[in-house]
């Protein structure tokens, strides 16, 4: 059997009107975006089960650095090492 | 979720009251004499009615209250008589855990079937622990750990049961004090005006987050009677542990490690069953009525062997005075831990060892669960720009 590692984890942010991260839930924590310190975009496999994530290198208010994405089809957030 | 705490006020206290009762009448300080430059642990009502409290040096307390009386501190004493608490608490709930000093959480839910409505359990818990251990406590029911333990602090008298839906009434009028928050953030609610729950509670948890991060979430949260912390089991040292009895006494050493090498003919076992080492030999002889201390011996690489661990007891005791008349013998296996904590020595070959050990563990994993659960990493696509797509958890194969 294969288990894929890294899968994405679920997570709450609530965004701005530009669709830019302002707080985030880490372990049931909230906390605020320091600074937004790279952005990038994933579209891949459009011709079987499309893939469209725009990933997130956020630092947050305690100073922790996490990647975040969001699934531009369903519109949710997840966390995941990239 | 139902919790229970029970909060035994002033434990030191109360704990002293039962091995000197002449105290009962006096003011009485704890946390050791005037002279000394310690501070104060606790207090009876008495010596607080006169301002002390604790947190207050010794000297200060002296001249707040000159009739108190002053008594060392035996935190030892408190720690065995809060853990006979514990052990009744145990008999209403698998989930109990010790807060504090006098201060206990339960998770009661669902024991409604067994000990009736949550006043009743309440009852039953307070008047058994008084019976059984002398010691007064206060109550509180609550379907959080936060509600239920100021529920306790409110019910000097008799349990006090908090209904669903009632929790952010009960905190309204307290003060902001009681949260578990940082100072800074106290602080900063208090420039704000901010003195009692109710009033944290109103304000938006966006606006409270923002400005406190964490904390301003959870004070939010507290502040509205919604607490998600679990109740966490306490842990309790695993020892394994064997007596045998003597009539007549033992009078020689030969005598004391053949009885030792019976008692490990038990112990062993019973070690290797669960797959386990111990890191250290607990030995306790009763001579003449008298129950010595138990003796500790940490082992310096944790041992399932009986030789080994019979050649260190026997090296252990030809060097300490060996007592008379010895009636009793009581020998515990205790730090258990994995077998594999064992330490590898540091030679060459660590590569061959170190298949051997896998294929052990994997041997072990099919014997007690009927199949292997090792897994290893593989690189599907590491070159992938979707994450998950680059490593992957595949059922390891060793060959042996």
């Amino acid at each position: 059997m294969v288990t894929p590692l890294n899968v994405p984890r679920d997570i709450r942010v609530t965004a701005d009107e530009d669709g830019n991260p302002v707080f985030v839930c880490v372990r049931n924590r909230q906390r605020r975006v320091a600074r937004i310190r790279n952005v990038w975009r994933i579209d891949d496999d459009w011709w079987r089960q499309e893939i469209a994530r725009r990933y997130f290198e956020v630092e947050l208010s305690d100073s922790s650095v996490i990647t975040a994405f969001q699934d531009l089809i369903s519109g949710n957030w997840s966390q995941q090492r990239y | 979720m139902k919790v229970l705490c029970l909060f035994i006020p002033h434990l030191p206290v109360q704990w002293e009251l039962k091995r000197h009762p002449d105290l009962l009448k006096a003011a009485s300080v704890i946390g050791g004499f005037p002279h000394e430059r310690k501070t104060v642990i606790d207090c009876s009502e008495k010596a607080a009615a006169s301002g002390v409290h604790p947190g207050m040096t010794l000297r200060q307390a002296s001249h707040r209250c000159p009739g108190a009386v002053f008594l060392p501190v035996d935190e030892a004493g408190y720690a065995s008589a809060f853990e006979e608490v514990l052990d009744i608490l145990d008999r209403f709930s698998p989930t109990v855990e010790a807060d504090s000093l006098g201060k206990v959480f339960l998770d009661v839910t669902g024991t409604e079937h067994l000990f009736g409505p949550a006043a009743n359990l309440a009852e039953r818990v307070s008047r058994d622990v008084l019976r059984q251990t002398g010691f007064k406590s206060q109550i509180g029911v609550a379907g959080n750990k936060f509600v239920a333990s100021i529920a306790a602090s409110l019910a000097p008298t008799s349990p006090l049961i908090v209904r669903n839906g009632e929790e952010k009434k009960l905190l309204e009028a307290f003060s902001i004090e009681l949260l578990p928050i940082s100072q800074e953030a106290l602080t900063w609610l208090k420039r704000l005006g901010l003195r009692r729950m109710g009033q944290v509670a109103s304000l938006a948890e966006n606006a409270l987050a923002s400005q406190l991060g964490g904390e301003g979430l959870m004070a939010h949260r507290l502040a509205n009677g919604i607490d998600g912390e679990p109740v966490k089991s306490r842990l309790r040292p695993d020892i394994l542990e064997r007596t045998l009895s003597f009539e007549p006494p033992l009078e020689s050493l030969d005598a004391l490690l053949a009885a030792i090498d019976k008692l490990l003919d038990q112990l062993v076992p019973l070690l290797r069953k669960r797959y386990q080492v111990c890191g250290q030999v607990r030995l306790c002889l009763r001579s003449d009525a008298v129950r010595s201390r138990p003796d500790a011996v940490n082992l310096k690489t944790p041992l399932d062997s009986k030789p080994e661990i019979l050649g260190i007891l026997k090296r252990h005791l030809e060097t300490d005075s060996f007592p008379e008349g010895v009636s009793e013998i009581c020998l515990g296996l205790a730090k258990l831990g994995s077998e594999f904590g064992k330490q590898a020595p540091l030679s060459s070959a660590a590569k061959g060892r170190q298949e051997e050990a896998l294929q052990r563990l994997e041997k072990d994993l099919g014997d007690r669960f009927g199949h292997s659960s090792l897994k290893k990493v593989v690189e599907l696509d590491p070159d992938s720009r979707i994450p998950e797509r680059r490593v992957a958890l595949v059922d390891a194969q060793i060959d042996g």
